[in-house]
């Protein structure tokens, strides 16, 4: 069964709409991540579940409940927020257990009860040797697990995380994610998360859905969407450092068709042709190409078989960024392993035909399918 | 020639030693990154140089004249900060000239210097702009070349990157590294994020609790560094740091990390030479570690995977070996599940060892 269903949701704020007939499923125990720059409709889409917002259309279902008019607390639900908002008054072991004395659950538990759960959790995080300390007296991610305590202990149906460790810094965000990705499968919770990250939501989703402008883009696997993008937008978030873009005419030529503009010629099999054909009348493309997918080479050879110079340069320690002027363009390619080079360095390029992406110009759409076989492009 | 020279400089604030004995030298043309984390004393470094702070000991040289007891305006540098505090009124190319303006530079020299330096940052297109117009990049740039604008002995750089967002940052360090190729000029460039050390300078001197840990090429700090401290600093994801105990048996030498154990080649062994200590650090980069399904002559250390994480085009795991948890960087086609045993190795020219109190590098 669905533990959450998103069916065809709107929400407007006066003449801006937010979120545009959204639809998702997540299964129990999922982790689904909302991935989508900032102004997406993230927050909106996570505030709307909370019962936060009310939406204008559509229909939200959790447990296989239709959720539309319930009142927050009624969704059991639990939200934390990028800014941990603890109680600074209050030791650690008071701020976990805060949810557990609120009025509506207040008579459920005895404070020995309380105590205990508030170990549990506090064991759970590794935070247990803190619990009489203050907020003031801890670091930036031993707070952030304070504030994942007093989710916890709820124990609701769904947790709610808001771009939760956007804000710390790099070292301890990676490990933040690491451990709150071993969190939720020790507890086999339902998740729901948001980021504009796509390392970040890759590493600890199950499950993608990535939007923009209030729209459902494409929602997957964290590999599907790396490898299969519907897009050029959803392949423009997954790469790293960004993503090289080429705009291409399809021309026909002594029989051979071929993807050209003033710097490259590919010649394309005729079957890929056809395809380009029937789907875009303009015969326009837009070539992606991940940094990772471009080779170097400081000789010329067949994978490396394009003359270009090396505008700048980033070591960073067993990586290597650099920054290609090819033609007219800047291409980013980044390396796996460390070579010796210089600014304004001739080199030689080539690409990964296998993992070159074709987009239509005008509607962005990824015209290579998952599935599709074609013989290979070639230079 | 050293632009900059520092002799057993101390700053002291009360009983807070700052900068405790520093001595390096920043050669002429050469981009020197200072880098450590909040609190190391890079900030108390840069405002003694800039005049901005007493020195407390030490002397330091700019250019060749001792400056200890030169006023700010009269240490021939300039100083760009992480705000840019652009002159709102002003267009780009009149906020650029004003240093030269300031000092009376004949106004046709004035333009030509700053279209010069606009040129070289990429600013020609949006010299009539106000600030106002400008996007964050643009205003940084522009604050940047309002810095480098007056030929001076060294350039002061505080962080003037740290709060773009991360695309932003990324593409300037690029350029910044184009720049000062150009320029050829002495760059001090201060930071607390590794990434930008590394990208750019030509040398990086890392600082801890006022003290200089290492100075080096980012080669030499990536690859050899000094301690313990400047090995977990560097590199992202960090490297792993394990605690180690080395048992010699049958002219073999192992070093056994909770109950797994790893071979030391011989080599190796050799440098660990004082047969009383046994305990170490060993340390190993992500990257350098190999993982298997199978056990393996190459792979042959059991472990458990804690944390699988795919990222696109690699993959991070997080196993333990016994008590200790290990990150390893290997390619996306390696799929593991929590709770699974695989089998990890390494590439004994990539392990580091530390001593285990003074944190010091034996190897």
């Amino acid at each position: 069964m669905q533990e959450i269903v998103s069916k065809n949701v709107w929400k407007s704020f006066g003449i801006i709409t937010a979120v545009k007939g959204l639809s998702f499923e997540g299964e129990k125990g999922q982790t689904l991540v909302i991935l989508g720059p900032s102004g997406a409709g993230k927050t909106t889409t996570l505030r709307l579940i909370a019962g936060l917002e009310e939406l204008d259309q559509g229909e939200i279902y959790l447990g296989g409940k239709l959720a539309n008019d319930l009142l927050p607390y009624q969704r059991n639900l639990a939200m934390t927020f990028e800014s941990y908002a603890l109680y600074p008054h209050m030791t650690v072991s008071e701020n976990i257990a805060f949810p557990l004395k609120a009025p509506e659950r207040k008579a459920n538990y005895s404070n020995k009860e309380i105590k205990e759960k508030v170990r549990e959790v506090a064991q759970l995080l590794g935070i247990d040797e803190l619990l009489n300390r203050m907020p003031r007296e801890l670091s930036g991610g031993q707070r952030q697990r304070v504030a994942l305590g007093r989710t916890l202990i709820k124990e609701p149906r769904i947790f709610l995380f808001d771009e939760p460790i956007a804000h710390l810094d790099a070292k301890l965000r990676h490990r933040m994610r690491g451990e709150m990705k071993r969190l939720f499968k020790t507890l086999n919770s339902t998740v729901i998360y948001t980021t504009h990250d796509y390392i970040e939501a890759s590493a600890i989703g199950d499950k993608v859905v990535v939007i923009n402008k209030g729209e459902l883009q494409q929602v997957g696997e964290p590999q599907e969407i790396y490898n299969h993008p519907i897009n050029d937008f959803v392949f423009g978030l997954t790469c790293d450092p960004s993503a090289n873009f080429f705009q291409c005419k399809l021309v026909k030529r002594n029989e051979g068709y071929y993807l050209e503009n003033e710097d490259i010629t590919l010649s394309l099999p005729k079957k890929l042709a056809n395809k380009i054909l029937l789907s875009n009348a303009e015969r326009e493309i837009r070539l992606g190409i991940r940094p990772i997918d471009i080779v170097v080479s400081t000789i010329r050879s067949e994978k490396a078989p394009l003359p270009a110079e090396i505008y700048t340069f980033e070591p960073l320690g067993s990586k290597l960024i650099i920054t290609i002027k090819f033609g007219q363009s800047l291409l980013k390619a980044k390396l796996g392993e460390m070579m010796k080079v210089d600014i304004d360095q001739k080199i030689w390029i080539g690409f990964s035909m296998a993992r070159l992406y074709l987009f239509d110009l005008k509607t962005g759409i990824n015209i290579l399918k998952n599935g599709d076989k074609y013989g290979s492009i070639s230079i | 020639m050293a632009q900059l020279v520092f002799k057993n400089v101390w700053k002291k604030y009360g009983e807070v030693e700052a900068v405790k004995d520093l001595s390096f030298e920043c050669k002429d043309g050469e981009f020197l990154a200072l880098l450590g984390p909040s609190g190391c004393g890079k900030s108390s470094t840069l405002k003694m140089i800039a005049g901005l702070e007493e020195i407390t000991k030490g002397e330091i040289h700019i250019g060749d004249i001792l400056v200890n007891n030169l006023k700010p305006g009269a240490r021939n540098i300039a100083l760009a900060f992480e705000n840019y505090a652009l002159y709102p009124p002003l267009t780009v190319l009149q906020n650029i000239a004003f240093p030269l303006q300031a000092l009376g530079t004949a106004s046709a020299e004035v333009d030509k210097e700053a279209k010069d330096i606009a040129r070289i940052l990429g600013l020609t297109d949006i010299l009539n702009r106000k600030p106002s117009r400008l996007s964050g990049g643009q205003q940084q740039l522009t604050s940047l070349a309002r810095a480098l604008v007056k030929a001076v002995s060294v350039y002061l750089l505080d962080e003037p990157i740290s709060h773009l967002d991360a695309d932003l940052r990324s593409s300037m360090r690029g350029e910044l590294k184009r720049i000062h190729k150009e320029m050829r000029a002495t760059f001090l460039y201060v930071t607390h994020d590794q990434l930008e050390a590394l990208s750019m300078a030509d040398r990086i001197a890392i600082l801890n609790f006022g003290v200089l840990q290492q100075i080096g090429t980012p080669n030499e700090i990536f690859n050899h560094p000094a301690n313990l401290f400047v090995a977990g600093f560097i590199g992202e994801p960090p490297m792993n740091l394990l605690e180690t105990e080395i048992i010699r048996k049958e002219g073999e030498t192992y070093g056994k990390v909770d109950g797994a154990m790893l071979s030391i080649p011989k080599k190796i062994a050799d440098k660990i030479s004082q047969p009383n200590e046994t305990e170490f650090y060993l340390g190993i980069r992500p990257n350098d570690l190999m993982v298997s399904k199978e056990k393996s002559e190459n792979c042959c250390v059991p472990s458990e995977v804690y944390i699988y994480e795919h990222l696109g085009d690699r993959t991070i795991l997080t196993v333990r070996v016994g008590k200790q948890t290990l990150l390893i960087e290997t390619s996306p086609e390696f799929k593991a599940d929590m709770g699974e045993v695989i089998w990890i190795g390494y590439n004994p020219d990539k392990i580091h060892f530390f001593n285990k109190e003074t944190g010091n590098t034996i190897v």
